[in-house]
């Protein structure tokens, strides 16, 4: 059983580092290829993210991004500059994923597009 | 506190049950506390991203196996260049991450001798750089390098090695060891980022290939592009003069003898080091000022180095500072690539090669004419090794200025120099006025052959492979231009500068001279030359291809030297119907031994049209001597190869390329006739000489009625026959030279001498032969001798094969 401060101590970190509320089943994505091209976050187990369009994925969640940026952890002690850093065309290893976020928007005019197979291209979404 | 993941997961309420699909699988436990397996926190995303880890995985679990939901517009080959993150082959990031980059501070203090070390590993990744590493490779991975390029900010001064932008580390004059780091090396570090940003700039031209020649990616750094190199020579200075106030003090502070001397020796060392890269700017700076000017930064800069290797020995390596994972944080889409190595000793040889070369490339100033010019172009492209590609394209843009060669003339003033140097017409031809009805498609030829021509020097800068694959298209513009030219001359109006000429035997029609024709083939023939003899010297052809190619050789050389000879009779005609008879004594001794020509003093000179001058006579008998010399040299070595290589085929030793395998069984996708004509392709749209059919190939190199002795005989005869002309040439003086102003004497000779090297290295090869008695054979296993291609100290065109057992 967790104590409280166990709780209180949680609750700070849920705070600082604010998750997302996970997706309502009521949009009740029923298909995979509603996410194709819809930007992604894909958090990896050393806690670098990735923001990039979905191009492709299959049964072991390996997740192919298109032009990708990437963001070091927070904390992380190093000598770069800059937030983000461009990689292009990244493919990440189910293994290796331990969170996925996606852009509500894109999301919702997918699904509201009706479309199983995506009809448009990358470049609509971004 | 610890933080396993099982309390985690229960206070937030997410289900660890085996019921859960998720939990089945390990990696779709996803933590929703924010907090990862290494207690590494996950940055916050946008408020409109959404969680979607447990859906997706859900959604996922549909996908059969071995299927793919994608884009419809994604094919696999975008996918090439994807790099896959957490392989540490492919992910630079991951690189990062894993390294201690951190850890090194570039603020610290450093002895001199590692800072030496450091300045010293850095003049070898700017040479790196120079013959083809990346920048992410070398240059950049220098941790001062980095930590000055994250502070710049457009003002010099905020180039430093303070990681907190707010403090700027002050060097003090009590701490020595804080001079070393924050003056000596920041300042050097500025120049070596400087000298990068100025060569860069000077290798944004055409003849340089981006991955080929140099990598001149930056990755979005600002290489300090607007900060004169003045200011940054000035405090190079600044830093310099430092140094010299500095020995006095060492002198008096320090009392042991050993590290008093070695301290001094490291701030000679520094001063050193400073001046040149000084000198090196400025040099870099002033590439498209006065050839004075450059020169005299050049040759200072050279006289510097000396001094920088003396004290190399005291340099202690720091590899703490130089460090693969930058290529981490750069903006870099590449896989990781290793850090390209190079001795300091290899380093300084790269840098004289490039102070020497650029100083080289100004003699182009002093050209006599066009004629020097071309020459020099060509000996450049045959040097070995070759020149670095900021030499070469620090020629091209010396070469040619706004448009116009050197600054001084224009292209079609070279044009017309070189045909008058080559054909001697009549000064009228480039001198009619516009009434004349032919004058607008002169002009129109001209203009064309303006472009072929410069076209031409543009190509002979670039590297050696690409310098032959460029010549093969362009000799279909050479092509395209003859027949324009012979169209130009066949009309009417332009016969009067073409008279006919009476030759010796009566019988048959006389000659015209065509000068413009004639310059455009001659040009044509050289290239085709050079691309089939280059093919040698870069070992593009098989051994079993030789005998094709050294055939195809002969023959375009035997077009030459007849096309030569043709000009020359022309010129002597021309020489004999001039009005005064001065022409016999300006003749040279190499003009007596022309078997073509006879003189007729019978025939009246072509009406109204002037004559060419008594200079450009001598000079185009003497270019035409030279030319006729070289090229009979070359025909009589071919030749001789080709009776080498006959002779081998015969034996059995090379596989003839016109017979098919005997083994019918053996699939080969190729037949004999493909194979030619895939090797003469670059000439097979070429209207004159046409290439011959691949029948009359087979029929004339059918070896039936050979024996091995006489080819051999042949060959042996062939070769001492090339090794006296190309005798002879060499012990001409120089006054009964042209076009020799801008190759140095010393490349001359040496070319002169390689060109003899291979013909006594082929008569070699030729005796090995003759003693081991081979029999007539037809092409197998046993008869296998062991064969190699020679390349070094012989002449580029003619590599010698050494055979044994």
């Amino acid at each position: 059983m967790a104590s409280a401060d166990d709780s209180k101590t949680m609750s700070s970190l849920r705070s600082m580092s604010m998750p997302n509320p996970p997706l309502d089943t009521e949009l009740s994505v029923g298909d995979i290829s509603q996410y194709i091209s819809v930007p992604l976050i894909v958090t990896t187990t050393d806690g670098r993210q990735f923001h990039g369009p979905l191009i492709a994925t299959d049964r072991e969640q390996n997740i192919i991004l298109g032009e990708a940026t990437e963001k070091l952890p927070i904390g992380f002690k190093s000598r770069r500059n800059q937030g983000f850093r461009y990689v292009g065309m990244i493919v990440v290893p189910g293994k290796y994923i331990l969170r996925i976020d996606a852009d509500m928007r894109a999301l919702r005019s997918n699904l509201r597009n009706g479309r199983k197979y995506p009809q448009i291209s990358m470049s609509d979404v971004l | 506190m610890s933080w396993s993941s099982l309390p985690s997961l229960e206070a937030n309420g997410a289900s660890t049950s085996s019921n859960d699909p998720t939990a089945r699988y390990p990696t779709m436990q996803r933590l929703n506390s924010g907090v990862g397996p290494s207690n590494i926190p996950i940055p916050p995303v946008a408020p409109n991203y959404v969680d979607i880890t447990e859906v997706f995985a859900k959604e996922a679990q549909k996908i059969k196996p071995g299927e793919l939901a994608m884009l419809e517009t994604f094919e696999l080959v975008n996918a090439i260049n994807a790099l896959e993150i957490m392989d540490l082959k492919m992910d630079t990031g991951l690189l990062d991450i894993l390294s201690h980059d951190e850890e090194f501070d570039t603020k610290a203090n450093r002895t001199a001798r590692e800072v030496l070390g450091v300045m010293d590993e850095l003049l070898a990744m700017e040479m790196s750089w120079h013959t083809g590493g990346a920048l992410s490779q070398t240059v950049f991975t220098c941790l001062y390098i980095e930590q000055a390029l994250n502070n710049f900010n457009g003002n010099i001064s905020s180039a430093n090695f303070g990681n907190d932008s707010n403090v700027v580390p002050t060097p003090s004059d009590e701490d020595i060891e804080s001079l070393f780091v924050h003056v000596v090396l920041r300042e050097f570090v500025v120049g070596i980022i400087k000298s990068c940003d100025l060569s860069r700039r000077r290798l944004q031209c055409n003849e340089i290939l981006e991955d080929e020649d140099i990598v001149t990616q930056t990755y979005s750094a600002d290489l300090m592009q607007f900060v004169p190199g003045t200011k940054i020579c000035a405090g190079l200075a600044a830093a310099s003069i430092k140094m010299q106030q500095l020995k006095p003090e060492i002198e008096r502070q320090h009392t042991d003898g050993q590290e008093k001397t070695d301290l001094l020796s490291c701030v000679e060392g520094f001063i050193a080091r400073l001046e040149l890269r000084i000198l090196m700017i400025k040099a870099l700076d002033s590439a498209d000022d006065a050839p004075e000017q450059q020169l005299q930064f050049l040759a200072g800069a050279r006289d510097w180095i000396q001094r920088v290797v003396s004290t190399n020995s005291l340099a202690q390596p720091l590899p703490a500072a130089f460090s693969i994972a930058i290529q981490g944080r750069l903006e870099c889409g590449m896989p990781p690539r290793p850090k390209v190595e190079m001795s300091f000793g290899a380093a300084i040889a790269t840098l004289e090669r490039l102070i020497n070369g650029t100083i080289d490339v100004l003699r182009i100033h002093d050209y006599g004419s066009i004629g020097d010019i071309t020459a020099y172009f060509e000996e450049f492209g045959m040097r070995r090794p070759a020149e670095l590609p900021y030499v070469r394209c620090q020629l091209f843009k010396r070469f040619l200025v706004h448009r116009k060669i050197l600054g001084k003339f224009s292209v079609r003033d070279a044009v017309i120099s070189d045909i008058t140097d080559l054909c001697c017409p009549s000064p009228a031809l480039f001198a009619m006025d516009d009434a004349h009805p032919c004058r607008q498609t002169l002009d129109l030829f001209l203009s064309r052959a303006e472009a072929c021509f410069e076209s031409l020097f543009s190509i002979m800068c670039h590297n050696r492979s690409r310098l032959r694959q460029r010549l093969c298209s362009a000799i279909l513009d050479w092509d395209s231009l003859q027949v324009d030219s012979e169209h130009l001359e066949s009309r009417v109006e332009m016969l009067e500068f073409s008279p006919l000429l009476p030759t010796v035997t009566g019988g048959e029609e006389g000659l015209r001279a065509l000068p413009l024709s004639s310059w455009v083939y001659f040009r044509k023939l050289q290239i085709m030359t050079w691309i089939v003899f280059m093919g040698f010297e870069l070992d593009i052809y098989r051994l079993d291809e030789w005998p094709l190619m050294l055939w195809y050789g002969d023959y375009i050389l035997g077009a030459m030297d007849s096309h030569l000879e043709r000009i020359e009779t022309i010129l002597e005609i021309t020489v004999a119907t001039q009005p005064d008879s001065t022409a016999s004594s300006g003749r040279t001794r190499k003009a007596k031994k022309n078997k073509g020509a006879t003189m007729t003093t019978t025939t009246a000179p072509a009406p109204g049209v002037p004559p060419p001058s008594q200079e450009s006579l001598i000079r185009t008998r003497t270019w035409m001597a030279q030319l006729r010399s070289q090229t009979a040299a070359y025909k009589e070595l071919c030749h001789g190869y080709m009776c080498f290589m006959a002779a081998l085929v015969l034996a059995g030793c090379v596989r003839s390329l016109t017979t098919s395998p005997s083994d019918p069984s053996r699939n080969e996708y190729t037949s004999p006739e493909l194979w030619y004509r895939l090797r003469l392709k670059p000439f097979s749209t070429i209207g004159v000489p046409e290439i011959p059919s691949f029948e009359t190939y087979q029929r004339l190199s059918n070896l039936r009625d050979w024996q091995i002795d006489s080819l051999l005989d042949n060959a042996q005869l062939s070769v001492n026959s090339a090794r006296n002309i190309a005798d002879a040439g060499s012990k001409l003086k120089s006054e009964q030279q042209v076009n020799i102003k801008l190759v140095q004497e010393s490349s001359a000779k040496y070319m002169r001498r390689c060109l003899t090297r291979s013909c006594v290295g082929m008569n070699v090869a030729i005796s090995v032969l003759r003693q081991m008695k081979l029999q007539p054979h037809s092409f197998g296993e046993e008869n296998k001798l062991k064969l190699s291609v020679l390349h070094d100290n012989f002449h580029p065109f003619f590599p010698v094969l050494s055979v044994s057992m």
